[in-house]
């Protein structure tokens, strides 16, 4: 037993346990949390300092608002329904097109107006909020894929994972959605996992339910080896998120359209281990290579492009 | 810095917990076990006498301070008469008396005493002042023989007593001979030894104990009280063997007969009886606490009313389940609903016990969530479908309840005190959790918080641990050390093994 928690000590792997203590306590101050935390919050923030994100169509704060949906939504026949205080990617409908009175989801399925106000509700009531406290709704721009990806998700967007650590990208991934998982992109509803190389942004191979895989299970297409467009714009977007929000220790998650590039989604003060199996390799031994970097500089920060540079440096993406 | 500071705290928390304990089961004897009985021993004195004239008074010793005994209770028994006890020199003098009285008198004493382990050096005994004693002049050669053959055989006073006593119970020795005059009972070499040590200016003391075994009349034996200008050491008169044997309870001491009639009666007969009891340790402890007027012991949940303590004897049981909870959760990696949910599933299973109750939650939950994916078809509001959830659970609870006793299953009735409120919030997470991460996740999780209720439960039911922790609550600021520390941990819990599976190499794994 003892060697096998050394195997994985050796392999950099991060523990849950360390990143709480080591990582989230250290770097993460509570204060910062609800910057993270609500998505309407991030989203306020990021416009702010002009980092892109989905435009906003309509927010929903209480049951009358529910009332006027029919409304607002008529203009619309792609968006994105989520609560604003989601944790996981819980509670997140995908609405790609408008048939009569139905509303077609990401994975086909068709929606009514009442189910759609009644899923409103329930996300105002905190069913899908963290620790279940009274929530918004938010309501904005769908994403539309870029063509990069469309060859390897199946009814959804890939998002693009990346893990900041003091302003440093320390790893990245990207998340396709399958029919398992329902168009959604978390890896533990059965979404793929493909570890991404900093340096060029080239897919590696993915990761399926822990267990390694070459090829979409939907539309058979190779993983490995796509190369994502627009890779130094997303490092430095996810670089930057750093400065604006305060938090050492943050999972960034951006997406790719068509129409606009990269654009920030969500962040995570508490972003997931899983990127490890995606990337078959440990995060540790990469966040004590940048805590020993900063320590170095001893106080001084180094503007986001010397830090990406560093990230996108061969020595630390692919040595470490 | 940062973590001298911690482990500077975990060290004070468990260095004064571990304290606190041990002066608790060491010094007052606190029982480490439930249950735990301690010999005491009942001593009845009985004092009998013919009553003639009135008025009538009689008077008999009791014991004071005995060592390496402790006295749990006593009383006085005795038809009208009135008791008054008073200090005479070292020892406490009962004095019954009565305006009027005839016939055969019987007057009691009964105490009960146990045995300390505190070898608590000889209380109240006073050092008397040594006036050398008369000898006849035929005598006086052979005390001044002994005297001059036993100082030469020792270094010091305790060396001193032991050559005088051997001497004196040496058949052989003339000199012995004639100054016993012939009797060699040891009450007699006792006394003897007190007047030759007198000479030697060693000031010691007679004394009468009697043996704690089981009898209907137990003798006095006598014995010799010597300070050597530290402390009191007793020999045996016979043996010269030093140290007070354990079994004997010092009754009184000087050479003065244990009882008497001062006035009004005759045929006196003095007479103790001894019987054994086994007490629950306990009681010694309490009692102990008040007679060592022990700050600590009043602060002991034992002087708390009954009804109290039986709830902190529950309550107490929560952090360790906690504890557990902890352990599963950190350092095995097991995933619960709710942090603490499991620990009071635990407390529900006290009452119905471990089988019926996992049969009884599963039963619950799984209707419990039935009826919930059939509320969902409703679309209800948050709140109005909680509480109709609990409803229902009340619902389920009472059926179950009534079928049961239909049933004469009485484990069935027990079902009341799961708390409702946490199955409710646990049948709306698992629902929750079902719609978004599957069947498989909901009821895995649902599983590991029975796993996790159940492994609490046989950890917080287990006598020992409930005790431990109800006689010595300072065991909390220990496992407050623990928990401090193990907040420390950061290594990888044991599911991780299987989660990141894909990194062990192939061989070993």
């Amino acid at each position: 037993m003892r060697s096998l928690f050394r195997q994985l000590r050796q392999a950099g792997i991060l523990g849950i346990n360390r990143r709480n203590g080591d990582y989230i306590l250290r770097y993460n101050q509570r204060r910062h949390y609800p910057l993270v935390d609500n998505k309407l919050a991030t989203k306020r923030l990021a416009t702010q300092h002009n980092i892109a994100t989905p435009s906003l169509y309509a927010e929903i704060r209480s049951e009358h608002d529910i009332l006027k949906l029919p409304e607002l939504l008529s203009q619309y026949s792609a968006f994105a329904l989520k609560p604003a205080h989601g944790v996981g990617g819980d509670g997140i409908v995908v609405i790609t097109g408008k048939m009569h009175d139905f509303w077609r989801k990401a994975n086909g399925s068709l929606l009514t107006m009442t189910e759609l106000a009644y899923h409103t509700s329930n996300i105002l009531s905190g069913m899908h909020s963290l620790g279940g406290q009274p929530d918004h709704a938010m309501i904005e721009y769908c994403v539309d894929i870029e063509p990069v990806f469309a060859d390897i998700s199946y009814y959804g967007v890939p998002d693009i994972r990346i893990i900041v650590l003091l302003g440093y990208p320390a790893m990245a991934m990207v998340r396709l959605p399958t029919r398992m998982s329902d168009g959604k992109a978390n890896l533990h509803q059965g979404a793929i996992g493909a570890g991404v190389d900093l340096t060029s942004g080239t897919t590696l191979g993915g990761v399926w339910h822990n267990d390694t895989i070459d090829q979409h299970p939907d539309t058979f297409n190779h993983i490995s080896g796509i190369t994502i467009t627009q890779w130094d714009d997303i490092l430095t977007t996810a670089a930057y998120c750093y400065d604006i929000t305060g938090l050492g220790y943050l999972g960034v998650d951006i997406v790719l359209d068509r129409h606009y590039g990269p654009l920030m989604l969500e962040l995570n003060a508490r972003p997931g281990l899983n990127i490890q199996l995606a990337n078959r390799t440990g995060l540790h031994k990469r966040l004590t290579a940048i805590e020993r970097h900063v320590a170095q500089l001893g106080g001084d920060s180094e503007p986001v492009a010397t830090r990406v540079a560093f990230s996108k440096n061969p020595a630390f993406a692919s040595a470490v | 810095m940062k973590n001298r500071h911690l482990a500077g705290l975990i060290g004070v928390l468990i260095v004064l917990g571990l304290t606190v304990f041990a002066y608790r089961w060491w010094y007052l004897q606190v029982p480490l076990l439930p249950g735990q009985t301690q010999d005491s021993w009942t001593v009845e004195a009985n004092l009998q006498f013919n009553a003639t004239t009135n008025p009538v008074s009689a008077q008999f010793y009791i014991p004071r301070n005995p060592p390496n005994y402790s006295l749990l209770d006593e009383q006085f028994i005795s038809r009208g008469y009135g008791v008054t006890t008073a200090l005479e020199n070292s020892n406490q003098l009962a004095t019954w008396s009565i305006r009027r009285a005839r016939g055969q008198q019987s007057i009691y004493y009964r105490a009960i005493f146990y045995r300390n382990a505190l070898n608590q050096p000889l209380m109240g005994l006073k050092i008397p002042s040594v006036t050398p004693a008369q000898f006849s002049d035929a005598q006086m050669p052979a005390l001044e023989a002994i005297i001059a053959q036993t100082r030469s055989r020792s270094s010091n006073v305790r060396t001193f007593v032991t050559e005088a006593l051997k001497l004196l119970n040496d058949p052989t020795d003339d000199n012995a001979k004639l100054l016993l005059k012939r009797d060699t009972s040891a009450d007699n070499i006792a006394k003897t030894a007190i007047n030759v040590l007198s000479h030697a200016n060693i000031p010691a003391v007679l004394t009468y104990s009697i043996p704690l075994q089981t009898q209907k009349s137990a003798t006095f034996i006598p014995g010799l009280f010597i300070h050597n200008g530290q402390e009191w050491i007793y020999y045996d008169p016979l043996t010269g063997q030093t140290g007070l044997p354990h079994h004997l309870l010092v009754w009184y001491y000087g050479d003065n007969i244990a009882s008497a009639i001062n006035q009004g009666g005759t045929q006196m007969q003095f007479s103790i009886a001894v019987t054994t009891a086994p007490i629950n340790a306990l009681e010694l402890v309490e009692q102990r606490g008040i007679e060592m007027q022990s700050t600590l012991m009043q602060f002991s949940l034992f002087n708390l009313p009954l009804r109290t303590q039986q709830i902190y004897l529950i309550l107490l049981t929560v952090p360790i389940g906690a504890f557990v909870i902890l352990l599963l959760r950190n350092f095995i990696g097991l995933t619960t609903f709710g942090t603490f949910m499991p620990v009071l599933i635990a407390l529900a299973f006290r009452e119905t016990q471990l089988l019926a109750g996992i049969f009884l939650f599963s039963l619950i939950t799984a209707i419990g969530l039935a009826v919930r994916f059939y509320l969902d078809k409703l679309k209800l509001l948050l709140m109005p479908r909680l509480t109709a959830i609990l409803i229902i659970v009340i619902i389920i609870m009472l059926a179950i309840s009534m079928l049961s006793f239909q049933l004469n299953l009485e484990k069935g009735l027990s079902i009341a005190l799961f708390p409702m409120v946490i199955l409710t919030m646990v049948i709306e997470r698992m629902c929750i959790v079902w719609d978004e991460r599957g069947a498989g996740e909901s009821i895995l999780s649902g599983v590991g918080s029975l796993i996790a209720a159940s492994i609490a439960y046989l950890v917080m039911k287990n006598a020992y641990i409930e005790y431990l922790f109800f006689a010595f609550p300072e065991l909390l600021l220990v496992l407050l050390g623990i928990i401090f520390w193990s907040g420390q941990y950061r290594g990888y819990r044991l599911t991780e093994l299987y989660r990141f599976k894909s990194f062990l190499k192939r061989d070993s794994g």
